[in-house]
C-alpha cells in the first residue's frame, strides 16, 4: 500500500512523526518532490484565487500524488486543547477544514483522501473529542491494522519525532551563542523551509554572511510558555510559538525577520503586533505572494543585513 | 458618583440590546458608536494592519469614532473563535499607541473560564454592580436580540413586494427606535406586538411563486449592512422583488446553533467540521437549493479563512444542484457601484433562468 504526502504545509512540523508511523505500519511512503514553479501554477488553478500561498501550493502536491499514489494522507488539525491561562491552541482554521476542501476540490478521488482527526477541544461540544493518539488509533482501524501495532508504530514515530526536534533545537542554541550578525527567522515551518517559498530568502541571507536561527526549530514548549510574555490572547499554537521565540532569542540575535505568505490570517495580526511591541531589536516584515522575481527580495534583505552589520559596528 | 460610560464598536442592530444590558444590568452610561460611514472604515484602515480582515478595520474605526467624540471611560471588545478572538488585544495595543487612556476590557482574556471571566469584566466597568439584577437583564437582551431577529426575518422577506418601496424599513427603524428606549421586559414585549401588527398591515403585492435569493457567508459581514453594502434591500428591489432569507443571526448561530444536525444534512459533502462558521454556511445553502431557491449569494470579508474554504464546496453544491451562487468578498476599498452592477447581473441571470424553466 502506497501513502502519499504532499511535502508542503504541516509537512514541515509533522513530516518526522508522519512518515516513521506509516513506515512502521509497513506502509510504503512516497513524498512528493520539493516544490517547484509548476506546483504553484497547478495548485493556483485548483485553488480559490484568496487563499494563500501555502495552500495553492499544497494543492499542487497533492495533484502530483494522486497519479502515484493509493492514498492520500491529508488529516483535518483543529487544536491542540487549552494552555493553562484557558486560551486555546489552535491551528489556522485551514488545517480544520483541510481534509474536506481536498475531498472537495479533487472530487473523483475523495475516496483516496485519508483522514483523521485531531481535535482536543471540540468547540461546538458536539462533535466528540480526540487527541493526538486517538486520532492515530483511527488511521491504524482505516488502514486494516491491529490496535497493538499501531500504538507501537504511534510510540515509535512520536519517539523518532521528539530526537529530531530536540537535536535540531540543540542546533539553534550553537548558533545562537556563536558569533557573527545573527537572525531570527520567524514564520510558520512551510514558509521558511520550503524550497521555493522561504529558502530563497535563506540563501540571500547565508550569502550576506547572516547566521540564521529559525522560530520552529527552537525547543517548542519553552517557545509556547514565552510566548505568554509578549501576548497573552493569541489563540493560534504556531504563532504563540513564534512570539516565545522572539521573547528568548531578542537579547541574542542582531535582527528579527518575520517571513509570512500572502495573506495569512494569523500573521495578518500577530506580525503588526511584535512590529508594536518589540522595539529593542530591529524587526523586517517581509510578505511573499506568487509574484516570481527575486530583485526586491535581496535588496530588502541586503539593506536589513548592513544595518545590522552598522548597528553591530556602533556598539564595539 | 457618575456612571461609568462604557461603549461596543457598531454591530449592526445589536448595538441595541448591548445598551439595554449596559443601562439597565450594568447601571452605567452606554455610548452607541456613530453608526458606520465611509469615514469610520477609512478611520479603522489606517490604523489597522494591511491585510487584516475587513471587521477588524470596521470595528477598529468605531472604537475610535466613539473616543474622538470624547468621554469614553470603557471600551468592550468580544471574542471570537477565528481572527475574531485576538481582535481585542491587537485592537487595545493599537489604541494605546494612539494615546488613548480608556479602560479596555477584552472579553477573550477570560479563554475557557467563561463566568469567572464574564464577572470579572462586569466588576471591571461596574464595582457595585448588583448580580442578580444583571443576569436578569442580561435574560431580557438575549430576549431582546431574538425580538430584532425576528422582525428583520420578516422585514427582508416581505420587503421587496411593498405598495410603497420602504414602508416596511421606516417600521423597523421606527421599532429599534423604540427599543432604544425600553427599560422592561414588558416594554420589549409590547414594541414587538405593535411592529408585527404594523408589518401585517403593510399592503403587498407578492407573486404566488417570487423568486428567492438565500444569503449566506461570514458572521460580521453578511449581518452588518454597511459591512456589506446593503446586499440584502439592493437584491430585494430588484425587478419584481425577491424574497430574501438568510440564516445566520445572532440568534441562530449564539442561541440556538447545533453544528451536529447540519453536519449529518451536509455529511455527502463535508466529512468533519471545517471551521468557526464553515458548517453553518454549507448547511445553509444546501437547504436553499433543496428548497427550490433561484439563487444564493455568498458574502464575506476578503481573505476570510473558514469562508474561502468553505466556497470549494460552495461551488460543488452549484454544481450539483443547479443553483447560481454569487461570491462577494469585501475589503476596504470595495464600491457601492461594483456591488451593485454584481447583484444586477446576477439578478438579470436568475431571473432569465426561472423563465426559461416557465
Amino acid at each position: 500500500m502506497k501513502i502519499g504526502i504532499p511535502k508542503a504545509l504541516y509537512y514541515y512540523r509533522y513530516g518526522t512523526l508522519w512518515c516513521e508511523f506509516f513506515r512502521a505500519l509497513d506502509c510504503e511512503v512516497l513524498l512528493s518532490p520539493d516544490t517547484n514553479k509548476e506546483f504553484l501554477t497547478e495548485g493556483s488553478k485548483l485553488s480559490i484565487d484568496e487563499g494563500c500561498l501555502s495552500l495553492k501550493i499544497y494543492l499542487g502536491h497533492v495533484q502530483w500524488l494522486l497519479k502515484r499514489c493509493d492514498w492520500i494522507f491529508v488529516p483535518r488539525i483543529a487544536n491542540f486543547g487549552w494552555i493553562n491561562t484557558g486560551i486555546k491552541k489552535i491551528c489556522c482554521p485551514r488545517f480544520e477544514a483541510l481534509h474536506d476542501l481536498v475531498r472537495n476540490t479533487f472530487r473523483e478521488d475523495a475516496s483516496r483522501i485519508l483522514g483523521c482527526q485531531i481535535d482536543y477541544i471540540d468547540v461546538n461540544h458536539s462533535l466528540g473529542t480526540r487527541t493526538e493518539e486517538a486520532a492515530f488509533l483511527e488511521l491504524g482501524r482505516i488502514l486494516g491494522k491491529s490496535r497493538r501495532e499501531t500504538v507501537r508504530a504511534f510510540r515509535r514515530a512520536k519517539a523518532a519525532d521528539q530526537a529530531r526536534q530536540a537535536a535540531r533545537a540543540q542546533a539553534q542554541q550553537r548558533t545562537l551563542s556563536g558569533d557573527g550578525t545573527k537572525i531570527l527567522l520567524a514564520g510558520h515551518g512551510y514558509v521558511l523551509h520550503d524550497p521555493f517559498v522561504g529558502v530563497p530568502a535563506q540563501q540571500i541571507l547565508h550569502g550576506l554572511g547572516a547566521k540564521i536561527v529559525y522560530s520552529d526549530r527552537l525547543d517548542r514548549a519553552a517557545c509556547l510558555k514565552a510566548g505568554n510574555e509578549l501576548s497573552p490572547t493569541v489563540p493560534w499554537e504556531v504563532n504563540r510559538e513564534i512570539f516565545g521565540a522572539v521573547q528568548l532569542c531578542r537579547r541574542q540575535v542582531d535582527g528579527i525577520i518575520l517571513l509570512s505568505a500572502f495573506p495569512c490570517g494569523p500573521d495578518s495580526m500577530t506580525n503588526d503586533m511584535l512590529v508594536r511591541i518589540v522595539k529593542d531589536v530591529p524587526v523586517l516584515t517581509i510578505i511573499l505572494d506568487n509574484q516570481s522575481g527575486s530583485a526586491g527580495l535581496e535588496t530588502r534583505l541586503e539593506s536589513f543585513v548592513d544595518i545590522l552589520n552598522f548597528r553591530k559596528a556602533a556598539c564595539l | 458618583m457618575s456612571k461609568r460610560k462604557v461603549g461596543f464598536p457598531r454591530m449592526d442592530n445589536y448595538n441595541i440590546a448591548l445598551k439595554y444590558l449596559v443601562e439597565n444590568g450594568l447601571d452605567c452610561e452606554y455610548v452607541m458608536a456613530p453608526p458606520m460611514t465611509r469615514k469610520t472604515l477609512e478611520l479603522g484602515s489606517k490604523y489597522s494592519p494591511d491585510f487584516v480582515c475587513a471587521p477588524f478595520k470596521y470595528t477598529l474605526g468605531s472604537m475610535l469614532e466613539m473616543l474622538q467624540g470624547g468621554g469614553v471611560d470603557a471600551i468592550v471588545e468580544t471574542g471570537g473563535v477565528c481572527r475574531l478572538g485576538y481582535y481585542g488585544e491587537l485592537q487595545r495595543q493599537i489604541l494605546h499607541d494612539l494615546g488613548y487612556q480608556m479602560d479596555f476590557v477584552n472579553l477573550a482574556d477570560m479563554g475557557k473560564h467563561k463566568l469567572r471571566g464574564y464577572y470579572a469584566a462586569v466588576r471591571k466597568l461596574n464595582p457595585q454592580v448588583n448580580i442578580p439584577k444583571a443576569v436578569k437583564t442580561l435574560k431580557d437582551a438575549v430576549h431582546l436580540v431574538r425580538c430584532i431577529d425576528t422582525v428583520e426575518d420578516r422585514v427582508r422577506i416581505d420587503r421587496g413586494f411593498e405598495n410603497q418601496p420602504g414602508s416596511m424599513k421606516a417600521i423597523f427603524e421606527a421599532y429599534l427606535q423604540e427599543l432604544g428606549a425600553a427599560h422592561s421586559r414588558r416594554e420589549i414585549d409590547a414594541a414587538f406586538q405593535k411592529v408585527q401588527n404594523a408589518l401585517d398591515a403593510v399592503p403587498l403585492h407578492k407573486p404566488e411563486h417570487p423568486l428567492r435569493v438565500g444569503i449566506v457567508g461570514e458572521y460580521y459581514t453578511v449581518m452588518d449592512d454597511f459591512g456589506n453594502h446593503n446586499v440584502e434591500r439592493i437584491l430585494a428591489y430588484m425587478g419584481q422583488g425577491v424574497e430574501i432569507h438568510r440564516w445566520m443571526t445572532f440568534t441562530h448561530r449564539n442561541l440556538e446553533y447545533n453544528e451536529q444536525a447540519d453536519l449529518a444534512t451536509i455529511a455527502p459533502y463535508v466529512r468533519y467540521s471545517m471551521g468557526p462558521t464553515t458548517s453553518a454556511t454549507v448547511a445553509a445553502a444546501l437547504r436553499y437549493a433543496d428548497a427550490g431557491f433561484d439563487g444564493i449569494v455568498h458574502v464575506k470579508s476578503f481573505g476570510c479563512t473558514p469562508e474561502v474554504d468553505a466556497m470549494a464546496v460552495l461551488q460543488n453544491i452549484s454544481a450539483d444542484r443547479k443553483i447560481p451562487i454569487l461570491y462577494l468578498s469585501y475589503d476596504s476599498q470595495t464600491g457601492d457601484a461594483g456591488i451593485q452592477t454584481r447583484l444586477e447581473a446576477f439578478y438579470d441571470m436568475i431571473d432569465m433562468k426561472r423563465k426559461r424553466a416557465v
